[in-house]
Parts: C-alpha cells; sequence; structure tokens
C-alpha cells in the first residue's frame, strides 16, 4: 500500500515538474531566427529576445565611443544583411569573416540590438572553413613558388 | 608510410573481425578454447592498434606533412607537448584514440579474465563487436593515413590554434574520450549477464573496478575542461550550458546514478533491472555524445567541421537501442522474480531509488534544453506547444531549472548514508536533524569565519574596529539566491553526516578491537572501502557544491575603462590600474601587452611617496600629468629618411601603433620593436629586410650609428656613439612630420617594482597576440582564495595609456575544483582492486555497527 501511495506521489512529482520544465523553457526561450525571417520578421517579434546567426560582414564593423560599443554587420550564405549594434566586452575571437551567434531583440528600425555575442571557433585546429574536398586545391595555392603565401 | 599505416589498420580491422567471431563463437557454442583464443586475439589486436598509433606519432614527430591529417593540425614550428596532442587534435586521431584506447582496455581485460567461460566470452565478444564499430569507420570513412592526391603535400602545417596550445586543453581531450571509452567494458559486463542467461550482481561486482575508472576519468575531463574555461576564457564562468557540455554531462549523470544502483544491486539485490538500464543508457549516451558534438545538429560554440561520421554514429545507437532492448525484454521476468522487494519508503533503498529519479530528471532537463532548437523546428511541435518559431533557452535557463534539482541532490546525498537498510528507525530521524542542526551551525561558523579573515586585514589598515571591517569586507560580496544559501547549508549537512557516521563506526570498532579511536577511524577504510571511500567521496560532493553555490551568487563584475592611477572598487578591494608595458615572446612567438593591477585595500590611500615611486617602477606615464611625452626619430640625410620611409617600417597614427619605440638615454640607445596584430606576421619575413635598411642608415652616418639586431628576438637597436648625435636621434625635426604616429611609451624597459611588504598584490593580465593567429588572446589572471577568487582581465581601450578592464569576484570558486579532485581522486582509489583487504580480526556481532538490520547505534 505504501509502495502505491509512493508511486503516485512520485508519478505526480515528476509530471507536475515536468510540465514546469517544459513550460519555463518556453516562457524564458529565445527564439531561433534566420537572417531571411529577421528581415521580414513581423512587428510582434520585436523586442522579444532572438538568436541569429550569420557571418561578420568585411568592412562593416564600426567601434564606437568606447572600447564596449560598436556596430556591425551579418551576413548569411545568400549574402541577406542584418545591422546590429553591440554594447559589451568584445570577445577575442570576433572579426571579420567570423561566424557569430548574436542574441538579441530587434528595434523598429530592423536593427539587431546585440546583447550576446557567441563567436564560432573555427573548427579546433583546422583552418577556418575550408572544406576537406578542397584541401589539395587550397594548399597547393597557399605553398606556391616554395614558400608560404598569407 | 602512409601506405604502410593504412595496411595496419586493415589488419587491426580483419583481426578484430575474428575476435568477434571467435568470443561470440566460443560463448554461444560453450567452447572454452574459442574463447581463450579471443581472449589472445584481443591482446594481438591492443598490440597491433599500439603499433598503429606509433605511425601516426611518428609521422607527427617527423613533420611528414604529406599526411593530410599532420599537414592540418600540425606546423614545423609547434612544441613538443603540443605536437602529442595532436594526435588526438583532429577528428581522424579522435578516432584512432578511441580505437587504441578501447583495444588496450579491452586487452587488459582479456589478461585478467582468463577463464574460457561462456560468459567471459559473451564480454569479450561485445568489446570487440563495439571495437569493430571503430575500425569500421577508421577503414572506410576517415583514415588519418590520407595522402594528398596531387602534391607532395605543402612544406608547412597549418599550425594550431593558440587558444588551444594551452596544458589544460592539452589534457581534456583525452581525459574525455578515455571517460567515454571506458563505459563501454560495463556495457558488455551488463550484456554479458543478460546473454548467458544470469541473474545475480556478479557482473556489478566484476565490472566495478572498470566503471569506477569510467567514472573517475569521465569526471576528470569535465572537470579539466571546466578548468581551462575559467581559466583562458575571459568570462568568469566554468560551464555555459553549451549543447557540446551537455553532451559529455550526460552520461555523466546516467553513469551517477547507476553508480549508486549498482552499489544496492550487490548488497540488496534490489533495482537489478533499473541498473542494468541505466549500465547501458550511460554507454548509448557516450555515443550520444559523440554523435551530437560531431553533427551540426545544434548551434553551438564548439563547432566542427561537418563530419561524414554522423550518419554511422547514429546508425549504431539504433543497433545498440534495438540489440539491448530485445534482450532486456527476453530476461525481463527472470531478472524481477529473484529481486528483492522495496518494503519501506525511508529507507535508504528508498532514498536511492528518489536519487535515481532526481538524476535522470536532471538528464530529461538537459537533453530537453539542449534538443529544444531541433525538437521546435518541426512545425507539429509548434502547433502543439503554441509556439511562432524555434525556441532556443540559455544558461540561464539551465542554472535556473537544475538549481533546485542540484539541492535536492544535495539533501539526499547528506540524509541517504544515514538512513538504514530495509527499514527506517526513529534513531535515524533524530541523526537526520541532529547532523542537519549541526552542518548548519558549521556553515555559519565557517561564514563568519570568513568575514573575520577579511576584515582583521582591512581593520589592520584602515585603523577601524574590526565588526566594522568584517561587515564592510561581506557587504562588497554578492550574497547567492535562496538555493546556494540551501546548497551551503547541504553541504554543511553532508559533512556534519560523514563525521557523525565515521565517528559512532570508529567507536564501536575501537571497542570491540581495542584499537585507539584514530586508528580505528582510519582502519574503517580499509575494511569497508565502499562504505567510507563512499564517505569521502560525497565530502568532495559538498566541496563541489559550494563552489557551485558560489557561482550562483550574482557575481560581482565591473567593465570599466581606467587610465593609469585609476582606481576601481570591487568586492571590498580596490584595484589600480598602474600601466603596461610590452614584451616580446620570442620562444612563444607572441607579442605581449601586459596590464599592472594593484589590489589594493579599499578606500586606503597610497602612501605619499609610494605614488611616483610606483609609477616610475613600473615605467608607465602617468595619464594624469599631461599627455604621454613624445619622441620622434629623424634622421642625419633627408634620403635616409626617405629610404626608411619607403620600406613601410613604421605606420602613422589612427592605426594601432607599430613601433614601440623604448628611449634608453644612459646608453644613447634607441630600441625598435615591432608591437601590433596585423603586421606581426609579417615580422619574421621582412624584419631581416628592416635590419639591413637601419644599417645602410648607420653607414650614412659615418658610424656615429651603430645597428644591431637579432633575427630571432626582433629589436633593432640603435646606438650613437656621441651625445649630439643622440640628440639628433631624438630631435623632432622638419621631416619628422610622417613619423608622428611613433610616440614614447616608456623610458625604461624595466619590471614593474613590488609593493611596500604585506600590502596588496599586484595581478598582471595580458593581451597575447601570437605570429600565427588572427585574433589576440586574452590571459586573465585571477588570485585564488580559499574563499574568494579576484579574477582580472585587461583589453586596450582606446587612449593610448588607458586600458578597458574587466573585474570580478567570484566567491568560493576552489571549492569546485577541490571536489573535483577529491571525486577522481576517491573513485579512482577506490577502482584499484585491492585484493584481499587486512582486516582487523572479524569480532563476535556485527562489526562497525552500521545502523542496518534495524539495530540501534
Amino acid at each position: 500500500m505504501a509502495k502505491k501511495i509512493v508511486t503516485v506521489l512520485i508519478a505526480v512529482a515528476v509530471l507536475g515538474g515536468g510540465v514546469a520544465i517544459v513550460a519555463s523553457s518556453m516562457s524564458s526561450g529565445v527564439f531561433s531566427l534566420t537572417i531571411a525571417e529577421a528581415q521580414s520578421a513581423p512587428e510582434r517579434l520585436a523586442g522579444k529576445e532572438l538568436k541569429v546567426t550569420g557571418d561578420v560582414v568585411s568592412g562593416s564593423i564600426r567601434r564606437g565611443a568606447t572600447p564596449f560599443e560598436m556596430d556591425f554587420a551579418i551576413a548569411d550564405k545568400e549574402g541577406r544583411r542584418l545591422d546590429c549594434h553591440y554594447k559589451g566586452a568584445i570577445p577575442d575571437p570576433f572579426a571579420e569573416g567570423r561566424e557569430v551567434i548574436l542574441q538579441g531583440a530587434l528595434g523598429t528600425d530592423r536593427k539587431l540590438e546585440v546583447s550576446k555575442i557567441t563567436v564560432k571557433c573555427p573548427s579546433k585546429y583546422q583552418e577556418a572553413g575550408i572544406a576537406e574536398d578542397r584541401y589539395d586545391d587550397y594548399y597547393g595555392k597557399k605553398y606556391k613558388d616554395g614558400h608560404r603565401n598569407p | 608510410m602512409q601506405h604502410f599505416g593504412q595496411i595496419l589498420v586493415f589488419a587491426s580491422f580483419l583481426l578484430t573481425a575474428g575476435t568477434v567471431a571467435l568470443a561470440l563463437g566460443g560463448a554461444a557454442r560453450r567452447r572454452p578454447d574459442l574463447v581463450r583464443a579471443a581472449g589472445q586475439a584481443t591482446r594481438a589486436v591492443a598490440w597491433l592498434n599500439a603499433a598503429i598509433s606509433l605511425v601516426l606519432v611518428h609521422a607527427i614527430l617527423s613533420h611528414d606533412f604529406s599526411n593530410r591529417y599532420v599537414a592540418s593540425y600540425t606546423d614545423s614550428g609547434m612544441p613538443l607537448m603540443y605536437l602529442l596532442t595532436a594526435f588526438w587534435g583532429g577528428e581522424k586521431g579522435a578516432l584512432l584514440f578511441w580505437v587504441l584506447t578501447l583495444s588496450l582496455l579491452a586487452g587488459a581485460l582479456a589478461r585478467v579474465r582468463r577463464d574460457g567461460s561462456p560468459y567471459t566470452g559473451w564480454v569479450l565478444g561485445v568489446t570487440a563487436a563495439t571495437l569493430l564499430f571503430f575500425d569500421v569507420l577508421m577503414v572506410f570513412a576517415s583514415s588519418p593515413f590520407e595522402g594528398f592526391l596531387t602534391t607532395d603535400g605543402p612544406p608547412d602545417g597549418s599550425g594550431l590554434n593558440p587558444l588551444l596550445m594551452n596544458p589544460l586543453m592539452a589534457v581534456h581531450p583525452p581525459f574525455q574520450l578515455a571517460g567515454f571509452i571506458a563505459y563501454t567494458i560495463p556495457f558488455a559486463f551488463a550484456s554479458a549477464s543478460l546473454l548467458s542467461g544470469r541473474n545475480d550482481a556478479a557482473w556489478v561486482r566484476d565490472s566495478r573496478p572498470w566503471y569506477l575508472l569510467a567514472w573517475s576519468l569521465l569526471t576528470a575531463g569535465l572537470a579539466i575542461g571546466g578548468l581551462w574555461a575559467y581559466l583562458e576564457l575571459g568570462w568568469g564562468g566554468f560551464w555555459g550550458w553549451d549543447p557540446v557540455e551537455n553532451a559529455a554531462l550526460l552520461p555523466w549523470l546516467s553513469g551517477t546514478a547507476a553508480l549508486h544502483t549498482s552499489s544496492l544491486d550487490m548488497r540488496r539485490a534490489t533495482y537489478r533491472r533499473w541498473n542494468l538500464v541505466l549500465v547501458f543508457v550511460t554507454f548509448l549516451l557516450t555515443i550520444f555524445a559523440t554523435f551530437l558534438t560531431r553533427s551540426q545538429l545544434i548551434q553551438s560554440l564548439h563547432s566542427f567541421s561537418n563530419s561524414v561520421l554522423t550518419p554511422f554514429f547514429l546508425y549504431f545507437m539504433v543497433v545498440l537501442v534495438a540489440f539491448f532492448g530485445l534482450l532486456l525484454a527476453y530476461r525481463w521476468r527472470g531478472l524481477g522474480a529473484s529481486a528483492a522487494r522495496l518494503s519501506h519508503v525511508w529507507s535508504r533503498e528508498g532514498l536511492v531509488l528518489v536519487n535515481t529519479l532526481v538524476f535522470v530528471i536532471c538528464l530529461f532537463i538537459v537533453l530537453w534544453g539542449t534538443l529544444l532548437p531541433k525538437i521546435s523546428e518541426s512545425s507539429a511541435v509548434q502547433a502543439a506547444l503554441g509556439l511562432e518559431q524555434a525556441v532556443d533557452v540559455g544558461p540561464e535557463w539551465f542554472n535556473m531549472v537544475v538549481a533546485p534539482v542540484g539541492v535536492i541532490m544535495v539533501l539526499l546525498t547528506a540524509a541517504g548514508p544515514l538512513v538504514p537498510y530495509r527499514t527506517g528507525t526513529p534513531g535515524a530521524t533524530r541523526t537526520l536533524a541532529r547532523t542537519a542542526v549541526a552542518g548548519l551551525a558549521a556553515a555559519l561558523v565557517v561564514a563568519i569565519l570568513f568575514a573575520i579573515s577579511r576584515g582583521s586585514l582591512l581593520a589592520g589598515l584602515t585603523g577601524e574596529g574590526l565588526p566594522a571591517a568584517a561587515w564592510r569586507a561581506v557587504k562588497g560580496l554578492a550574497l547567492p539566491g535562496f538555493w546556494g544559501l540551501l546548497s551551503i547549508a547541504g553541504a554543511g549537512w553532508i559533512v556534519a553526516a560523514v563525521v557523525t557516521d565515521w565517528r559512532r563506526a570508529a567507536a564501536t570498532r575501537a571497542a570491540v578491537t581495542g584499537e585507539r579511536a584514530v586508528r580505528a577511524a582510519a582502519s574503517l577504510l580499509r575494511a569497508n572501502p565502499r562504505r567510507f571511500g563512499g564517505h569521502l567521496a560525497h565530502l568532495g560532493v559538498a566541496l563541489a557544491f559550494l563552489g557551485f553555490a558560489g557561482g550562483a551568487a550574482k557575481i560581482v563584475r565591473k567593465d570599466v575603462v581606467l587610465d593609469p592611477m585609476d582606481r576601481l572598487s570591487i568586492g571590498g578591494t580596490d584595484l589600480i590600474f598602474l600601466g603596461t608595458d610590452e614584451r616580446y615572446d620570442a620562444g612563444g612567438q607572441y607579442a605581449s601587452l601586459r596590464s599592472h593591477v594593484l589590489a589594493w585595500p579599499a578606500g586606503k590611500a597610497l602612501a605619499d611617496g609610494t605614488v611616483e615611486s610606483l609609477v616610475a617602477a613600473s615605467g608607465a606615464a602617468s595619464g594624469k600629468a599631461g599627455t604621454a611625452p613624445e619622441v620622434e626619430l629623424a634622421f642625419a640625410s633627408a634620403a635616409a629618411a626617405a629610404e626608411f620611409h619607403a620600406t613601410a617600417f613604421m605606420q602613422t597614427a589612427g592605426q594601432r601603433d607599430f613601433v614601440k619605440v623604448l628611449v634608453v638615454p644612459e646608453r644613447r640607445e634607441v630600441q625598435l620593436a615591432p608591437f601590433a596584430i596585423e603586421t606581426l606576421r609579417f615580422v619574421p619575413r621582412s624584419f631581416h629586410r628592416q635590419i639591413e635598411e637601419m644599417k645602410g642608415l648607420a653607414a650614412a652616418t659615418g658610424g656615429r650609428l651603430t645597428v644591431t639586431a637579432s633575427r630571432g628576438d626582433p629589436v633593432i637597436t640603435v646606438r650613437a656613439a656621441d651625445d649630439a648625435m643622440f640628440k639628433a636621434l631624438t630631435r623632432p625635426s622638419a621631416g619628422a612630420a610622417a613619423w608622428a604616429g611613433v610616440r614614447r611609451v616608456k623610458d625604461r624597459p624595466t619590471e614593474v617594482a613590488v609593493v611596500p611588504a604585506g600590502m596588496g598584490m599586484t595581478l598582471r593580465p595580458e593581451m597575447r597576440f601570437y605570429a600565427k593567429s588572427e585574433n589576440p588572446t586574452t590571459e586573465v589572471r585571477i588570485d585564488s582564495g580559499l574563499f574568494t577568487d579576484l579574477y582580472v582581465a585587461a583589453t586596450p581601450g582606446e587612449g593610448s595609456q588607458s586600458m578597458s578592464l574587466t573585474a570580478m569576484v567570484n566567491p568560493l570558486m576552489s571549492g569546485v575544483w577541490l571536489g573535483s579532485l577529491v571525486l577522481i581522486l576517491v573513485t579512482l582509489g577506490l577502482a584499484v582492486p585491492v585484493g584481499t583487504l587486512r582486516t582487523a580480526p572479524a569480532p563476535a556481532r556485527a562489526p562497525e555497527g552500521e545502523p542496518e538490520e534495524g539495530v540501534a547505534p
């Protein structure tokens, strides 16, 4: 008898806990968007926390008045562009061409007010972005004339 | 050499396949000779894989860049230690590492189990089958012995990301991988038990040392990873709830649950089915973790290149689930038949069940949070949950949800060992209450001691009363939240419970055997290692949770831009930014911008005279006294100047300073040193050209200037023969407008002097610019106290002298590392099979007076 009560209690606790967990993940969740979706985002997403991934566009980085502020833009593989503004410590690996995961909110001007930047480390010890099938090509060009070209 | 390696790989594959056949055949047909042959074959495979690894190591060490793997992950300048770590640095090498480790473990297993029983045959067979899977990957999909098709390979390799050239990061992958790999053995034992139709806990006993080894390796891998993140990544935390981190945590969670259920299975024959399922799930999760990290399934900070192995792991997991699921279903009822019933909830068994549930819940939380982005992508799920977009959760959510679960774990850890088996008794309740109160009191005492220690330091310096100083010291820190406080109280409870149980058992033993109390306490560990080793491990848990509670405290953090001699007040301490200096490290091939930060008692003024001496010693020009003095180079003739300019050695202001000019008046010397990110990589190639230019300049002055430079250490020293030449060298001249960007950064190349003894301490965070890397790395400096860590990082500010400082006070951080260390060492110690323990002569009645069997102590 004791065992049955305990089983029921445990089941209720687990279920209740499960519902609470799922619900909390929904409410504190951050929407993941592609750049295309962010560009065409409807009004109701304005001000909500979003997550967008893209490559930092070359030449778009503009440092602000303090070292803790900057403007930049990211683009996806098709070249769609999203302007961003960030306030905070700039992570070490942040640079043009790097793939970044941004968390922030869309302003009314379609500019992303970024609260957090995560820069993807280039694949562990590897040259960033070189697919294996292009190694021969890449290394051949890189070491033309017998010395290493930058 | 590549071909030789490939041949060996193929041979290993064939031999492993043969081993599988021998082992499984011998087990199924009850042929001891076949099983023994399988054992021999397993050991031969281990040797073969070791040989293969040696071939790869040789290729790496001899810089054989015709091997594609070697070319991708090493270069000729790499230090030896990191060359060796490149073995497991890339995916192919990691695969070979997996094969090597698993076959070494299997070989050891075969050495230990030399009976030809079917049970052994199954164990060897399942292990070899897993090994075969990885061999298949190596042979058909991802071999470390590929060459280049069209070239003979590049003359130099690509080298290592300097973020990873860190001793901690070098050892993290092997520990992590070894932890995953070692779980194969317990899985093999579990499968063997089911396959051979046994219904006892023999497999648990047999696999226990392997299990503990695997658990301690996995814990070590996680702890080292966290420590590296804390020390190197500059955000002050050690766990980011990143998908890859979570993936490694999952098997640890189920593994810890299995640790407890297996202990009960051995003792009480309960939770047999739970135990089997948990061990299997742990193994499955190690494969899942590997799958998750290699695939692009979830967006993660740790991005790996798209791996071809991903679908293989997926199929393997399906096969595993099918295999074990069917096996378990087949034996299900038989297993239940002889298991003991859970008679009373408030018994040790009941609490272990609750503990298991808690771990499983935690597992699901982590799994849910990690997979949510992928799950919520499907429109069906979105419709069901009322979402419009895919959703992601961040570390805040994880911390919020896991905190209560963690606290429940702590409370169970304290209460569990005190509660008797089978039936709870009133005595236990009283003990629980008493130890809880004792633990709370202990935690309070420790907190007060902490406040006193910090306060007395302040009081001595500022002259105020101790209580006021103590209050001020503590006020500056952040309080852990509700769950954090509960964790601390819980940790106190654990300590009180362990001490109580140990003391009582020692007293009883002393009474029985006549040993002295301390000796009795020590011999308890040898007499009953599982129980008392468990106590020690729980102490490690208490320490770790203290650290977690500290991490949960709203970390006091400030990001400020400071000029030299500016102060930053944080956590009861003032940080005075003294200034910067630069140096070039030829061995590590990096230039470093080093900031000197003095941690000074809050509010205390620097003594008169100390300010000037500190500034002079630090060599930093004081931004307060006006703009930094500037020196411009001039040359004896306009032609020489123009020639110098043409080499583009100098860059004008507005860009990062390329050259630092150090003027040393006593020696009539001017030193030019390069220092920049973008241009640093050009230094090695063009530096000797600069030397030639400067030598030409020296010749143009008729020898009144001498130029010395060394290739290994790129500093050009220009020395004037007499004062007149020196003046000319350092006097601004008409043609000097082009040199406006050259500024004197300091006029004495000396180290920072130490401040008056007993006061404060200097932290020197660095910014390093590696020649071979595209981005700088921030080297933080941490002053690790017993109770708090002071954490400082500095990056260049906008002005010439200012730096943006990030400072944090992290309370109780050392708890995490100490706790992990205790856990790892205790578990390793328990894993070593002690054989026959030397115990005191067994007394007449129940030896240690454990509160089992309902006997009141």
